[in-house]
This record gives structure tokens, C-alpha cells and sequence, in this order.
């Protein structure tokens, strides 16, 4: 086999391969970034622009490549009843006994889930960092906020991040690079309702650009982001880091490419990885350093995959914990029609938010945090056949007078809580189900704890509270975790610390063992935050353990 | 929902079988009456008008699941309209295809007719609104974009 012909090979390109590859590549690195999915054209792919638009979702859906199965999940309890998925038109979402699988979202394609991610750029609060010291729960992280704040503020720029000037809970040494988003019309109902409640609502931190910025133009509020940005003013990673990484001349990117295991040789290190390219020939490429970045279900499933003789439970597993400490989405939604026309299918998907919340210790009696923000968009009810088919029940003359009548007056507003590791959810090989490549899917087990549940409730039962505030009728839909597993956001399954028998990989990402094998997304996430949006944290990570390897490529000890 | 929808076939198309006369030659001629109930000529062309029906079909005749449903659904419409003295769904004038199609609504949840009124009601209002006509029926804007909403800040025309 001939010599590596790059410094590094990145497998996944959402933000944290993303922002590997760019920063190595910058610093002068060769690199070779792998992508299992498509490359996207955002204004020939994203339908936004099309009479049907409102049929289209992400497309993602790449014909074999494989997904994820779940384990049987739990049994639902009567007492918790009133966090049951509803809706007036269909009564109950899940009317099983058991919590439904509905899927984990993650896009496959370059650019990866920061493809349909609504923009959302929020720094960690520090109080989360510190959970097992604190609270006796999760992991401490083995980075503190002081250090990651110059990666953030690095990260912030090159993306084009939007958002108030500073942020008690997250200091910060220099203002955002662009002023803040006004708040849509919908969105100042709900500001004014939560300061009766005594709620404390500022503008969000958006990687959506205010202002023109990066050669791209600015947000034009078409409340799409989930669908794609055909405009490129959302800073999804394939029109900020991925395009600055190709221009850099040092990075090779290929997609449709399906890595299916990592080779380990000897002295402990990564010796080669095999892949499926796009053609379906099966590719061997030998690495000086390989960064796994496929997200906290892939990740630990491609390390799993990885098991040989040298490492008989999976690469990078000799603490055990490879899949273990999956941390999921906690969420809640709640949505209600308002007597105003507010024309709430217009401006940015989660404009405001709030943060009163977040802190760890802020929910009375339930430790862990989470954050409020509108939801409208990301409940996809925005266009007529939402109206008409969710918001609107019955049939007939009378419903499409109805239907004309509630258009635009719809106001949802969601939370996104902390959620904490659990003995029963974790990540393994599915023993049965298949790839089309012949590999093991990754198997989700989930078990949300009466805590989760208890957080939960808080979500669901302010989110209630402050419709009822703003004066909207009865909700019409509610929607949660604690009845269906739904994901976008998962953390903890190759944790990272300073202490190889409890963790994955060090405060770098760098696995304990294996001194060329770098993990960079969500997987190192020793606890999940308090609702905030992974990304850039991920990104603010990734950079800083991309800035120790360029030191260790410069100082050939790569 | 899919399971509900097997469970439902299977639970309720052999006592559908048990009751309905032969069916007629087409097993989907109720179907475009059946759209126009849901939405009929109003603000904008009836469902028929946009081929709902026919997008109902065609969903019949790729979904494995939907196309016994549907089936089993339109003979449930006659077989409803029949005991109301009429020969077929289609022959019954607007106000008894809308009491007809309304029990349906209101039937139990998880029962045959609920699961087809439910499917097929989603369906339709997925086909009617994603045409130009339909969305401009009940005042929705166009397209996102290219044009954006410029000033989201301020109440709406």
C-alpha cells in the first residue's frame, strides 16, 4: 500500500468535519474529506421557489445508505398523560402503549444536518459544563468555557453569526460580527406575553446573515430555513467552511462516499480506511491522521464496525463507553391559533428566544436546563396545506372558509431541555438489520427518567401558559419526546475527558489510545447544555483541536 | 399510522366484505364525489377540478397499504348511501354525502372509516393546496421564494 498522499482524512462534513477540514486545510494540511451523501445545489436543489414547495422537505434520502433502527422503547405511564403528543384533528399522535420511534434527523450530504438546521449559533452556558462536580450527574467537561470563547469568537466571523451585542450568561471579548435580527411580527406576541409572565425574551443568535456579509446577501425572512437556503445567507457549513476549504487549494472532497471501516495497525494508530466511493468500488486509503465526524449515532457505529484483533470491542472502546451516554432531544411544542392575523409564516424560524431557563439549576426542583423559542416554522406551519390539513379540522365549504380565515394566524412556541445520560439509552449494532454495504445499522435505545419527564412537563406547561398569555385558543397541537423518540440534536456516545476508564477521547477529541484517531462532533459532548443548538460548539471544538494538529503536523509528530 | 392503517384493513374489510353487495366494476367510483365533499366548489375549483380523485388513484395503485383502504372506503360510501335509499355514494345529493362522509369523521379513532377519512382527507388537502389554484383560494401567498417576506416586522396586509 503506498504512502498516505494527505495529512488527514475527515469522514462526515456537517460542522464538525466541516470545520476540520477547513481549518487544516488553512493551516496548510492536506486533506481528503469523505461524505457519505450528495452535494447540494441550494438554488437548483431547495424547492422553496416552487408552487409545491410546501410538499417538499430536506431531501436526504440517498438509496443505500443505510438509517437507524431502535429498540423497543418504553412503556408510557398514565401519570404522565398530559405530555401525550395531540392533536384536534387525529386525538392522540402515539395512541399506543409503548414511546414510538420517529426517527433521528440527520442529513447525509455535504454540509450535513447544518443543511436544514434553522441557523441557530449558541454558545454553551458555562454553568452546564460542570454537571457531575455540581450536581452529581453527565461528565465535567475537560475544556473550560475561557478557553473555548476564542474559538467561538474565530467561529462566529467565519460563519456570519447574527445576535444581540453581548449575553450575561455567555461573556464574550468582542460583539458579534452582525447586529441582531428584529423580531417578526408573530414573534413580538410572544415577547410581549412572556414580560406578563416575567419572562425574559431576547433576540437569537443566528448563523443567518443580517446584513450583506461573506459575499452572500442577506435573509430575506421566507421562513425556509429548514428546507434548505436557496439564497446561501444561512451559514450552513457547505457555503461557509466547506467552500473555504476548497478554495484553500489543500482540501480534496469527495462525495458519496461510505466509509465502513477504520484498520487499525500497529504502535496504536489508525493504519488505513476503507470506503465505498461513489461508483461502488471499494477504496482503501492509508491515513496519518483520520478525524471521525459522522455524528453521535454514526460515529460510535463506524468505531463499533471497526472492531478487529487489536481492538476486539470497537476502535477507541477501551473504556466501554463507544455508543454509551447517548443524550437526546427533549422537546415540546405547543401551537394555537391566534384571534390577529400575525402573518406568522413570515421571518426567521426561531427569531427570539428564551433563556431564563437554561442554567441547570433554574427549573425549580428538576435539575437541568432549557430555553423557549417560536416554533411556527419548525412545526412546518407555514402554507395552506398545513391549514388545511392540521390546523384547520372538518371538510367542506365551511373549512375552506376557515382555512382562508386562519392563515397567518397560527402561534407555536417549543423548548428544548437538557437531557442527561441513562443507563438505557445508548448505541449499539443492530444484530439483524443491514446496510447496503452489508454493515450493521446503528440501534438506538432510549429510556427517558422521571427527570427528563419532570423537565418536560415544565417545557410543556410554560409553552402552554404563554400561549394562553398572548391570547390564543386552545392549543391545537402539541407535540413532544415524552411519547415518540424524535431527534435532531444528540450528544455523549464517545465522551470526551481526562480520564481514560471514564471516557472516550481527551479534551481534543483525541482518543486515549489511538494517537492519530481525532472524534470532532456532538459524540464528545460530556453533557447536552440546556436546550442550546450543538453546532457551534461543535465548530468552536473542532477548530481548536484542528489548531493542536496543525502544531503536531508542523512538529512531525503526525 | 401505518400500522393503524393495516390493523385497520384487517380488522374491518371482511365485515365490510360480509355487507356490501357485489362491487361495482370500478372499486374507486366514489371517489370523485367523494373529493368534492371534502372540498367542493367554493372560494376556488372543486377538488375534482385540480384531479384530486385521480391523485387518490394513483396513490391506490402504488401504495400497497392505501390501495385496499381506499377500496375498502369507497365501498363503505356506497354501502353507507344504500341504506339511505340511494344507488351509490355519487347519487346522493350534497347535504346526504356530507353526513355520510361527516360519520366517518366522528367515528371512533381507529375504526376503518376514521382511518380512511383520515388518510384520504390528508391526502386531498396535500394535492389541493400544493396547486397554485387551491392556494390562492383561501389568500395564501405564493411561493417563499424568491421574493422573501422583506418586512416580517410589521402586521400584514
Amino acid at each position: 500500500m503506498k504512502e498516505p498522499e494527505h495529512d488527514a482524512l475527515v469522514i462526515g462534513s456537517g460542522a464538525g468535519g466541516a470545520t476540520m477540514a477547513w481549518a487544516l486545510a488553512e493551516r496548510g494540511l492536506r486533506v481528503l474529506l469523505l461524505e457519505a451523501g450528495p452535494a447540494y445545489v441550494p438554488e437548483r436543489d431547495y424547492g422553496l421557489d416552487q408552487t409545491d414547495w410546501e410538499l417538499r422537505g430536506f431531501v436526504d434520502d440517498v438509496e443505500g445508505i443505510g438509517r437507524q433502527t431502535a429498540a423497543p422503547l418504553q412503556r408510557l405511564d398514565p401519570a404522565w398523560d398530559d405530555l401525550r403528543s395531540m392533536s384536534h384533528v387525529r386525538g392522540r399522535v402515539n395512541p399506543g402503549p409503548r414511546r414510538r420511534y420517529a426517527g433521528y434527523r440527520h442529513v447525509r450530504g455535504l454540509g450535513g444536518s447544518t443543511l436544514h438546521f434553522v441557523g441557530e449559533a449558541h454558545r454553551l452556558n458555562p454553568q452546564a459544563m460542570r454537571m457531575r462536580t455540581r450536581f452529581g450527574v453527565a461528565a465535567d467537561w475537560p475544556v473550560t468555557y475561557a478557553e473555548l470563547e476564542p474559538w467561538y469568537e474565530r467561529i462566529e466571523r467565519v460563519i456570519g453569526v447574527a445576535g444581540p451585542a453581548a449575553e450575561a450568561a455567555r461573556p464574550r471579548r468582542s460583539p458579534l460580527p452582525l447586529p441582531p435580527h428584529p423580531p417578526s411580527y408573530a414573534s413580538q406576541r410572544l415577547v410581549t406575553a412572556g414580560r406578563a409572565l416575567g419572562m425574559t425574551w431576547v433576540p437569537n443568535t443566528l448563523a443567518a446573515l443580517s446584513r450583506p456579509y461573506d459575499g452572500r446577501p442577506p435573509c430575506n425572512y421566507c421562513a425556509g430555513c429548514a428546507r434548505g437556503c436557496p439564497r446561501r445567507d444561512k451559514g450552513s457549513v457547505d457555503v461557509t467552511l466547506l467552500r473555504r476549504a476548497a478554495e484553500s487549494g489543500n482540501c480534496l472532497i469527495r462525495t458519496g462516499c461510505v466509509v465502513t471501516h477504520l484498520d487499525p495497525g500497529e504502535d496504536d494508530r489508525v493504519q488505513a480506511v476503507s470506503y465505498v466511493d461513489a461508483e461502488g468500488n471499494v477504496q482503501r486509503e492509508r491515513v496519518r491522521t483520520v478525524v471521525v465526524a459522522a455524528g453521535a449515532v454514526e460515529t460510535p457505529r463506524l468505531l463499533l464496525l471497526s472492531a478487529s484483533p487489536r481492538a476486539p470491542g470497537g476502535l477507541g472502546n477501551e473504556s466501554g463507553l463507544v455508543g454509551r451516554n447517548l443524550m437526546e432531544t427533549l422537546s415540546w411544542s405547543a401551537s394555537a391559533l391566534h384571534p390577529d392575523r400575525l402573518g406568522s409564516h413570515r421571518g426567521l424560524p426561531s427569531d427570539v428566544i428564551c433563556w431564563d431557563w437554561n442554567a441547570p439549576d433554574a427549573i425549580p426542583g428538576v435539575v437541568g436546563g432549557c430555553r423557549f423559542s417560536p416554533t411556527t416554522a419548525e412545526s412546518d406551519l407555514l402554507g395552506p396545506i398545513a391549514y388545511a390539513s392540521r390546523v384547520v379540522d372538518g371538510f367542506g365549504r365551511g373549512h375552506q372558509d376557515a382555512v382562508r380565515d386562519a392563515l397567518g394566524r397560527v402561534l407555536s412556541v417549543g423548548a428544548i431541555g437538557e437531557s442527561l445520560p441513562d443507563p438505557g439509552s445508548f448505541v449499539d449494532l443492530d444484530p439483524e438489520a443491514r446496510d447496503a454495504h452489508g454493515q450493521a445499522l446503528a440501534r438506538i435505545h432510549s429510556h427517558l427518567g422521571v427527570r427528563e419527564l419532570e423537565r418536560l412537563r415544565f417545557m410543556a406547561r410554560t409553552c402552554r401558559d404563554l400561549l394562553a398569555a398572548a391570547g390564543a385558543e386552545a392549543p391545537f397541537e402539541q407535540t413532544g419526546t415524552y411519547d415518540h423518540f424524535f431527534s435532531t440534536h444528540v450528544f455523549g456516545t464517545c465522551r470526551m475527558g481526562t480520564d481514560p476508564a471514564t471516557s472516550v477521547v481527551d479534551g481534543f477529541g483525541c482518543s486515549h489510545r489511538w494517537k492519530n484517531l481525532v472524534v470532532a462532533d456532538a459524540s464528545l459532548f460530556p453533557s447536552s447544555g440546556g436546550g442550546e443548538a450543538p453546532s457551534l460548539t461543535i465548530e468552536a471544538l473542532a477548530l481548536r483541536s484542528a489548531d493542536r494538529l496543525a502544531r503536531r503536523a508542523r512538529r512531525r509528530e503526525l | 399510522m401505518r400500522r393503524r392503517v393495516f390493523l385497520a384493513i384487517l380488522a374491518l374489510l371482511p365485515g365490510w366484505a360480509r355487507r356490501a353487495p357485489a362491487s361495482p366494476p370500478d372499486p374507486y367510483a366514489a371517489l370523485e364525489a367523494y373529493v368534492d365533499t371534502l372540498v367542493p366548489e367554493h372560494l376556488g375549483p372543486s377538488a375534482s377540478a385540480l384531479g384530486a380523485d385521480g391523485a387518490l388513484r394513483e396513490l391506490a395503485g402504488r401504495d400497497a397499504q392505501m390501495g385496499p383502504l381506499i377500496a375498502a372506503g369507497c365501498r363503505w360510501l356506497d354501502e353507507r348511501a344504500r341504506a339511505r335509499g340511494a344507488g351509490s355514494f355519487a347519487a346522493l345529493d350534497e347535504g346526504a354525502r356530507e353526513a355520510v362522509v361527516g360519520s366517518a369523521a366522528r367515528a371512533a379513532p381507529g375504526s376503518g372509516e376514521w382511518v380512511f377519512y383520515q388518510h384520504t382527507r390528508a391526502a386531498v388537502m396535500r394535492h389541493y393546496y400544493a396547486d397554485p389554484r387551491g392556494a390562492r383560494a383561501v389568500g395564501a401567498d405564493g411561493p417563499p421564494q424568491p421574493r422573501g417576506h422583506p418586512d416580517p416586522t410589521e402586521a400584514p396586509r
